[in-house]
């Protein structure tokens, strides 16, 4: 057989030989521009000429994150409001697409501000959000990640809600929590904006994290994470947060091939091969325990301890 | 001045490549979250647009795809849904019932052989083949030099050949006609 004739096997194993065909079930140009626009919308600020603008963004500032032993850190976030006279007024990205698109909120933390990552847990808290307001769950989730609070977590998650995250059961994110403390997993930078429109409260959110895999890395804060989700009843009924993958793995693959070496009897207890690219942390408390066990060791190794 | 012009450079963005977007996002994950990763690849594009060479622009895309697909193959892998996925897609051809038999038993010797590669010869393959992206375009997409794209394509291709043909000897009877030599 001639690798001619691999390559014509090839193409014809196309499963979608016609890219035209497919626009016939695509969404319309609108539908289209508006989904592109959710999700540049913060962006856009960032694009348009720095005019004035009518109205100015509100700002949260504060320190977040993975310090847990300040429990009350979410207390001091919040509510400190900036003026930020450079942010300009969004753009649409198309004159067909006019929807009004309201000002990012944003929750600043600076690595610098922050204490090392602490391991002690923490107190749980149940996080009481207005209803109907997509924006202040949004930021009260994070803000609970931040604080490693499994409960406040679960009681901002609809038990049947769907989700693609570290886990995809709700039921979970109480390991979840521990698992992110033990990591000092630190959601940063956060900017989140409502995207709700009539009968679907929504709210979308972009952020930076580091967790102890970019420390032992050396690789700072790890952009181009989003999170979205969908409310219903006050709670998260649709949970989606894409982290950077191609960054992940390589944090991921070098804590793996770390524990490959001292303690490869731990590696199927802690992870379960699952993608081709990835491996998934398995969040059974015997694996938590190993986490805890093993990342100071990690960190140690990395040169990246206390 | 620069919004708008950002604005139109979208719009002309996706006049030319959408289709072909969509249809690399509908051939690694399937029809149904296509949609959604191709609206995710443009609204990356849009944010970085400035960087944007327009003599590159498709393969630019492509790369930004690819990043995006591998963060969603991560997801559905999770949720253990890619076989329904590819399943529904397979069942989405629209031929006759003879057509369709003889394409999925020969797209399935190619599929499994496929997937016996690594994933980058699998991907160098499927830009190649179903993209019909030059080893220029294929270094673009992934990153790596236009020498190194040809002769990765190049391998791969071998390596195919030789799981086609290993299949062939070992699966069915000898099909010396097919390929006709050339």
């Amino acid at each position: 057989m001639s690798e001619a004739t691999t390559l014509q096997r090839l193409r014809d194993a196309n499963p979608y030989p016609d890219a035209a065909a497919l626009r016939e079930t695509s969404p319309d140009r609108a539908v289209l521009l508006a989904v592109i626009e959710e999700r540049t919308h913060i962006v856009s600020t960032q694009l348009a000429p720095p005019a004035s603008p009518p109205e100015k963004p509100k700002r949260r500032r504060g320190l977040v994150a993975a310090a847990a032993a300040f429990v009350l850190a979410i207390v001091a976030i919040g509510l400190v409001m900036l003026v930020d006279g450079g942010t300009p007024e969004p753009v649409s990205p198309t004159p067909t697409v006019e929807q009004p698109i309201p000002s990012p909120t944003t929750v600043e933390t600076s690595p610098s501000d922050l204490p090392p990552p602490d391991t002690s847990p923490t107190e749980s808290t149940t996080v009481d959000v207005t209803p109907g307001t997509a924006l202040d769950v949004a930021l009260a989730f994070i803000d609970a990640r931040n604080r490693y609070d499994g409960q406040a977590l679960l009681s901002l998650l609809s038990p049947d809600a769907t989700i693609f995250d570290v886990s995809q059961d709700a039921g979970e994110y109480a390991a979840v929590a521990e698992l992110e403390r033990i990591l000092g997993f630190e959601f940063q930078s956060v900017e989140c904006i409502d995207t709700s429109i009539e009968g679907l409260l929504r709210a979308f959110c972009t952020f930076e994290f580091e967790s102890a895999w970019s420390r032992a890395l050396g690789l700072g804060p790890v952009g181009e994470n989003n999170m979205r989700i969908i409310v219903e009843d006050g709670q998260i009924q649709d949970l989606f947060v894409q982290l950077n993958f191609p960054v992940l793995d390589e944090m991921q693959t070098a804590f793996a091939s770390w524990l490959l070496a001292n303690h490869p009897e731990a590696l199927v207890v802690m992870f379960s091969p699952d993608a081709e690219f990835v491996n998934v942390p398995i969040l059974t408390p015997e694996s938590i325990e190993l986490f805890e066990q093993y990342t100071p060791e990690y960190l140690a190794d990395s040169g990246q301890s206390g | 001045m620069e919004a708008a012009t950002a604005d139109q450079r979208l719009t002309t963005l996706l006049d030319q490549h959408y289709d072909e977007v969509l249809a690399y996002c509908a051939r690694r994950i399937g029809r149904n979250e296509a949609d959604e990763a191709a609206a995710e690849v443009f609204a990356i594009a849009w944010r970085k647009i400035d960087d944007l060479d327009w003599n590159t622009t498709r393969a630019w895309l492509y790369g930004i795809a690819r990043r995006v697909l591998a963060n969603r193959w991560r997801g559905i892998y999770r949720r253990g849904r890619l076989d329904r996925r590819l399943r529904s897609l397979a069942d989405s051809h629209s031929e006759s019932p003879e057509v369709v038999v003889m394409r999925r038993i020969e797209d399935q010797h190619v599929s499994d052989a496929l997937g016996r590669l690594s994933p980058i010869d699998q991907e160098v393959l499927r830009l190649a083949a179903w993209e019909d992206l030059s080893a220029s375009e294929i270094a673009i997409v992934l990153g790596i030099a236009t020498s190194a794209a040809e002769k990765r394509r190049q391998r791969a291709l071998q390596r195919l050949t030789r799981l086609l043909e290993s299949d062939n000897h070992s699966k069915s009877p000898p099909r010396a006609a097919e390929g006709g030599g050339g």
